[in-house]
C-alpha cells in the first residue's frame, strides 16, 4: 500500500496535474491580489476564486482517475497510461491509494479558504472559517463525492459498448450525469441537513464513501471490460 | 511438458464485431509460440484476456489452472502494442515501478538490458522515439522471471540491428520453465525464435503447427508458409 501511495504522489509530476495545481495556486493569489490591489469587489473575488478552485480540483481528479479507468479519451491510444492496470494489486487498494493521494489537495483547499477568510471582509456569506470539525466534514464529503464520481465512471465503463450509436451513448452519459448529480446532491444534502452533529456527519459520509470505494474496486475487478478496444 | 495456458471456446464480441469466435488452444511450458494472423484476427484481444485486462468474455481461459485475474498478473508479463507508461515517467521510473510491484522483477537484468539497448535512465518517456519506446518496453518486460510472456507486436519500430540483439537476448535468457507467445506481423524477424505457430483468422485458430515441421516438411520459412495459408484461405 505504501508503494501504491508513493506512485500516486509521483503522478503529480504529470504536466496536466501540474497545470491544474498551478491554476489552483494562481487562483488564490489572483483573488487576493484582485481584492487588495485592484479593488475588485470582495464578493466577485470570492465567487471567481470558488469557481476556478473547484474547476482545478475537478481537473486534477479527472487526470488522476480517467486513464486508470481507461475511458477512451479523444486523441489517446487504448493503452496510454494504463500501466497500473497491469500490476497484481486489487483495484480496491489502488482506488483507496488514489483517494489518499487526493487528500492533501483538500487540505490545501481548506488552507486557502482559511487564508481568504482572513484576507477578505468577514461578512461575506460564501466564506466562512472552517473549524476542525467542519473541515473534517468537508473532507469526508469530498471522499463521498469522489467515490460517487468513480462509481459513475465505473457504471459508464460497464455500459460502454452497449450501443455503437453515439447518440445512444451520449444519452446514457447525460442520464448518468443527471442521476449521479442528483444522487450526490441528495445524499450530501441529506447528511448535511438532517441535523446530525459534525463528528457523526463525518463518520457517516466517510463510511459510505469508503464502502462505495470498495464496491467500485469490486465492480472493476469482476464486471468492467477494462481495456476494451480492438 | 506441462501446460501453462489453455483456452477453450473463447468468445469475445465488441458490439456487433466478433473478435474471438470460439478460439480453443493450448500452450506448453518451455516453448516460444508465434500467434500469427492478419489485422483484426483477435491476437490482441486474446492477449488482453490472458493478461486479465479484459474481463468480460465467453468460454474459459486458464493460466496454470487459474482464471486470469490478480493472481495471474503476478505470473504473466504482458507487453502491449501501445505505450502504457504515464507521460511523466522517466526511463528510470519504469524500472523502479516494475521493481516495486512485480516480485519476479530482476533489477540487475533490467540495468543490464538498459545498457545493452542504449537507454538512458534520465530520459523522459515522451522524448523517446517509437523504436526507443519498443526497446524500453522489452527491457522491463523481459526483466521479469514470469511464467508466461505475452509480447504483442514487440518488434514494431525496432531497427534491424537492435532486433537481432533483442532476439539474441531472448534466446540467451529464455528459461525452459517459461513460455513466450509472440503476436507479430513481422514473421521473418522471429522465424528463428519460434517452436510452434498458431494461425488465427477471424477469432478462430485455423492451424497449429510445429515450426520445425514447417521447415522440414515444406522447406519454407514460417513467413512463406503463413502467406501460402492465408492466400489459400482468401481464395476460398
Amino acid at each position: 500500500m505504501k508503494k501504491l501511495i508513493k506512485w500516486q504522489f509521483r503522478a503529480y509530476r504529470s504536466g496536466a496535474l501540474l497545470a491544474y495545481l498551478a491554476l489552483f495556486v494562481v487562483t488564490g493569489v489572483a483573488a487576493w491580489m484582485g481584492y487588495t490591489l485592484l479593488n475588485v469587489p470582495a464578493q466577485l473575488a470570492v465567487g471567481v476564486f470558488r469557481i476556478l478552485l473547484w474547476g482545478s480540483l475537478g481537473g486534477i481528479l479527472a487526470v488522476q482517475y480517467i486513464p486508470y479507468l481507461t475511458l477512451k479519451v479523444e486523441g489517446t491510444k487504448a493503452d496510454d497510461g494504463t500501466l497500473p492496470l497491469h500490476v497484481p494489486l486489487s483495484h480496491r487498494q489502488t482506488l483507496l491509494a488514489k483517494l489518499l493521494a487526493c487528500l492533501p489537495l483538500l487540505a490545501a483547499y481548506i488552507a486557502l479558504n482559511t487564508l481568504m477568510f482572513h484576507a477578505l471582509p468577514l461578512d461575506l456569506p460564501q466564506l466562512a472559517e472552517l473549524n476542525p470539525q467542519r473541515a473534517a466534514v468537508r473532507a469526508t464529503f469530498y471522499i463521498l463525492g469522489v467515490s460517487l464520481l468513480i462509481n459513475a465512471l465505473v457504471v459508464r465503463t460497464l455500459l460502454r459498448g452497449a450501443s455503437k450509436w453515439h447518440a445512444a451513448n451520449f444519452a446514457t452519459d447525460s442520464a448518468l450525469l443527471i442521476c449521479y448529480a442528483l444522487l450526490g446532491g441528495i445524499l450530501i444534502g441529506f447528511i448535511g441537513v438532517v441535523g446530525l452533529p459534525d463528528p457523526l456527519q463525518a463518520a457517516l459520509s466517510a463510511t459510505i464513501g469508503i464502502a462505495l470505494t470498495y464496491l467500485n474496486g469490486y465492480l472493476l475487478e469482476h464486471y468492467t471490460p477494462q481495456l476494451e478496444f480492438l | 511438458m506441462s501446460e501453462i495456458l489453455a483456452a477453450s471456446n473463447l468468445i469475445k464480441r465488441y458490439g456487433a464485431v466478433v473478435a474471438l469466435n470460439g478460439m480453443t488452444c493450448r500452450f506448453q511450458r518451455g516453448k516460444i509460440y508465434g500467434l500469427l494472423g492478419p489485422n483484426a484476427s483477435g491476437k490482441t484481444t486474446f492477449m488482453k484476456i490472458c493478461a486479465a485486462l479484459t474481463m468480460l468474455y465467453g468460454g474459459q481461459v486458464l493460466i496454470d489452472g487459474v482464471r486470469p485475474g490478480l493472481a495471474t498478473k503476478a505470473k504473466v508479463a504482458y507487453l502491449p502494442d501501445g505505450n502504457y507508461f504515464p507521460e511523466w515517467m522517466h526511463v528510470g521510473d519504469t524500472v523502479e515501478f516494475f521493481s516495486d510491484f512485480f516480485a519476479d522483477f530482476d533489477r540487475l537484468k533490467a540495468e543490464h538490458l538498459l545498457r545493452e539497448l542504449e537507454l538512458e535512465k534520465s530520459k523522459l518517456i515522451t522524448t523517446l522515439s517509437k523504436g526507443m519506446m519498443a526497446r524500453l518496453k522489452l527491457a522491463v518486460v523481459l526483466s521479469r522471471r514470469a511464467h508466461l510472456f505475452l509480447l504483442d507486436e514487440a518488434f514494431d519500430g525496432v531497427d534491424p540491428v537492435t532486433r537481432e540483439k533483442i532476439i539474441d537476448i531472448i534466446l540467451d535468457t529464455f528459461d525452459s520453465q517459461s513460455t513466450i507467445v509472440l503476436a507479430t506481423h513481422h514473421i521473418d524477424y522471429v522465424d528463428k525464435l519460434l517452436d510452434e505457430v498458431k494461425l488465427l483468422r477471424r477469432g478462430e485458430i485455423i492451424r497449429e503447427v510445429a515450426a520445425d515441421e514447417i521447415r522440414q516438411n515444406t522447406g519454407k520459412s514460417i513467413g512463406e508458409y503463413y502467406l501460402e495459408v492465408f492466400r489459400h484461405e482468401k481464395a476460398h
